[in-house]
């Protein structure tokens, strides 16, 4: 069930993605499943996200991925996915507060964890309930505003906060090893005060919804999932490729794709 | 001056009860007034381009984040401002403590919907102060310490 949602959003997104010119193919295919647990997916028939919850998308390359689904869940009607990129549109290349259903406007990396950071506070003064779901790649990790968040989150205890970091560990520059740090960031989270889970397969909706439901018992600690994904899952000449990550398809590779994507549906 | 900032904030914060104090190492300027905002004020230390985002956050819940930062503030964070608070028009107060003129304030003049309000005097402070909740949009007050 999740398994054809995720593939649907794929194709939509891939689509869309396609019409507006846009690259970011590898960036974007390797957080639907993500994305799909998070909306549609539950826990002992529970939604993993409510209604009142909020998800940060601080990977904005992600975000054609995001409409998609939220077009599905009945925020907007779908034909409205063809406006994306577009001259007076509000469907951007990066989630914009406008949108229907997106909490907040993004425009570059390495600011959402600070706006849910925000949101989280707001919501432990107010003694309510809900989470705050933030979507990270890794490369954004570099920046330096993401460690000021979190030390100031782990101070707060602010245990409403969830981050999934998005680890195909592939970089447009080869200069850097990307296999070496990652090992080291995730020693950085757990050092910084926060609950670090690991996710080995971050394209399985099992361990992932497995993962969250570890994430949620953590009490008084933020908590990260750090996903192993692949880039460009589900384009099968994409994957694992440094040259597709913000690369824009051609017509001969999406007249390649569509029927393939199709048949799994 | 800063006497009659903090005056004029206490009066305010009965007016707006969502009202939200942010403010990093700067607390030995206006430490009577954070008794007024216990559970309602923010330490968020020295990270200035955080606390701009943060105040982001703050908005998307429905609060009016007011950020109390040094002169510095708006040269550090000039990105995170431009984006995140001045283009789409968001309800963040930003209070400079001690600009000079060159010292980013006149950066402020720079970003787009922002309001800036020099006072001099006494009487100018309380003025720009009402004036500063009564519209929506992002503002910037220079206060000279």
């Amino acid at each position: 069930m999740l398994e054809k949602k995720a593939v649907q959003f794929r194709l939509k997104s891939l689509l869309s993605m396609y019409k507006a010119g846009l690259g970011n193919i590898g960036n974007a295919m390797s957080d639907v499943e993500i994305l799909t647990a998070l909306y549609y997916g539950d826990l002992n028939r529970r939604p993993v996200m409510n209604v009142d919850d909020y998800l940060i998308l601080s990977k904005v390359c992600a975000a054609p991925v995001q409409y998609a689904v939220l077009a599905d869940k009945g925020f907007f009607d779908e034909s409205e996915l063809d406006h994306l990129g577009q001259n007076g549109s509000m469907f951007k290349e990066w989630p914009n507060g406008k949108v229907p259903g997106v909490s907040a406007t993004l425009t570059s990396e390495g600011q959402g964890l600070s706006v849910a950071l925000g949101i989280a506070l707001s919501l432990k003064m107010e003694r309510r309930a809900n989470r705050v779901f933030v979507l990270m790649g890794d490369t954004e990790l570099q920046k330096g505003q993401v460690w000021e968040a979190c030390n100031i989150a782990s101070y707060y205890n602010l245990d409403n906060l969830v981050v999934f970091v998005d680890n195909p560990a592939l970089e447009i520059d080869p200069a850097i090893p990307s296999n070496i740090r990652v090992v080291q960031i995730q020693n950085k989270f757990a050092s910084f005060g926060w609950d670090v889970v690991q996710v080995l397969d971050g394209h399985n909706f099992d361990q992932l919804l497995d993962g969250l439901s570890r994430a949620f018992k953590t009490n008084r600690k933020p908590v990260c999932v750090w996903c192993h994904t692949i880039a460009g899952k589900g384009i099968e000449f994409a994957e694992r490729k440094a040259s597709y990550l913000k690369a824009r398809l051609s017509e001969n590779e999406v007249a390649d794709i569509i029927p393939k994507l199709q048949k799994l549906i | 001056m800063i006497n009659i900032f903090e005056e004029n904030l206490v009066k305010l914060t009965k007016k707006y009860g969502n009202m939200v104090l942010l403010y990093g190492e700067n607390t030995k300027n206006f430490r009577g007034v954070l008794q007024y905002f216990r559970g309602k004020s923010f330490n968020l230390g020295l990270g200035e381009q955080n606390m701009a985002s943060c105040a982001v956050g703050f908005v998307v819940t429905g609060k009016i984040p007011m950020i109390i930062c040094d002169s510095a503030f708006v040269r550090n964070a000039f990105s995170q401002i431009y984006e995140g608070i001045c283009v789409p028009n968001l309800n963040v107060k930003i209070v400079v403590l001690g600009g000079g003129d060159l010292d980013g304030i006149d950066l402020a003049e720079k970003l787009p919907n922002m309001k800036i309000f020099k006072p001099e005097s006494e009487e100018e402070i309380i003025c720009a102060m009402e004036e500063m909740f009564s519209e929506y949009g992002p503002v910037c007050l220079r206060l000279k310490i």
